[in-house]
């Protein structure tokens, strides 16, 4: 509906830009929780609006926990904001803003630190607000964190692999098309199998998974319908 | 700033040209005040060269050192980061070094920029 439509024709009623007014806007949930990742990972991640998260190949964030040295130090005069270049030598140098109170004593160069916070880009440039910012206790931990950013890597790029089912396989078909196809060929019938028995069988996806699959097979050719739009069999060979 | 792949001893050959960080123990530095000898987690010894006169060291502490590998498989480094006492007194080397040659088994995991 057009902004002129809305206010029952007495002219139009103003329409907060985002925010309260729009039913979309905030609902859309944020990334939570926290990945552990190098420091060139958020570097090379891009914004998403859409999803209201940075996004890096299978990496979707908007808090993370790196783990660095100190580069360069910048306080402001009245000591609240320190401002930190770190660097965890993975190709790249963060900006780091840290508000914090006037206790502990001032962090220096060449000093490892670990910072927890929320990405956030300005200018185009990445940068991350902190929330947590100590130095480490043990060089153990530098080991550990750099164990932990591979691993994490590793576990979320399984996931999203498996989830989405678009972990394409040799033959060029995905995770859900290859599992469609290799139950069809299993049909003895002329008729082959409706949507629901394909359905009941691939208990891994939804119904509506395997409509998308069983519409875009027919169209390409690998399948074909038969005695109604929900019966369906693949050709004679292969 | 590129990405230095930490590595141990055995690898230096294989890093060669390369941007590298090495953990390791000092277990002596040159009377020039700029050359040092560093064990490696895995009982290698290197010899690193600084570009500016090493402070702060000391035989038997531990050190991480930032640099290349030059054709001599030896290390031209530029930054030699130094630890306080606390933070490497229970130092698990070997664990270091059982991490440094995990992350090569997994190149696309531990350079996700790959």
């Amino acid at each position: 509906m057009a902004l002129w439509e809305q206010g029952g024709g007495n002219g139009f009623q103003q329409r907060k830009a985002g925010g309260e007014g729009d039913p979309n806007n905030g609902q859309r949930s944020a990334i939570k929780g926290v990945l552990t990742c190098t420091i060139r990972t958020i570097l090379n991640a891009k914004h998403s609006e859409a999803e209201n998260c940075f996004i890096y190949k299978y990496f979707k964030f908007n808090t993370v926990m790196i783990m660095g040295l100190i580069r360069d130090v910048n306080h402001e005069v009245n000591g609240s904001l320190a401002m930190y270049n770190l660097d965890d030598h993975s190709g790249g140098v963060i900006e780091i803003k840290w508000w914090h109170d006037d206790s502990g004593e001032p962090l220096k160069p060449l000093t490892y630190v670990k910072v927890v916070g929320q990405v956030k880009i300005f200018s185009g440039r990445a940068h991350v607000v902190a929330h947590h910012v100590s130095r480490l206790q043990s060089l153990n931990e530098l080991v550990a964190h750099s164990i932990e950013c591979v691993h994490a890597s590793m576990a979320i790029r399984k996931q999203a692999s498996t989830i989405n089912g678009t972990n394409t396989n040799r033959n060029g078909f995905t995770l859900i098309q290859n599992a469609v196809i290799n139950f069809l060929k299993t049909a003895t019938t002329s008729e082959g199998f409706s949507v629901t028995e394909i359905s009941t069988q691939l208990k891994q996806f939804n119904e509506n998974q395997v409509r998308q699959t069983l519409e875009f097979l027919s169209g390409e050719g690998h399948i074909y319908s038969t005695t109604d739009d929900d019966h369906f069999r693949t050709g004679n060979n292969n | 700033m590129t990405h230095h792949y930490r590595i141990n001893g055995s690898m230096i050959q294989q890093f060669s040209g390369k941007p590298v960080s090495i953990i390791g123990t000092v277990s002596k530095i040159h009377p020039s005040g700029n050359v040092l000898d560093l064990e490696t987690s895995d009982q290698q010894h290197i010899v690193v060269r600084s570009s500016d006169h090493i402070v702060d060291v000391n035989p038997g502490n531990i050190i991480e050192v930032l640099g290349e590998v030059d054709n001599r498989n030896q290390i031209a480094c530029d930054t030699i980061v130094t630890f306080e006492p606390e933070q490497t007194a229970n130092f698990d080397m070997d664990m270091y070094n059982q991490a440094v040659m995990l992350f090569q088994h997994y190149p696309q995991d531990y350079l996700v920029n790959l």
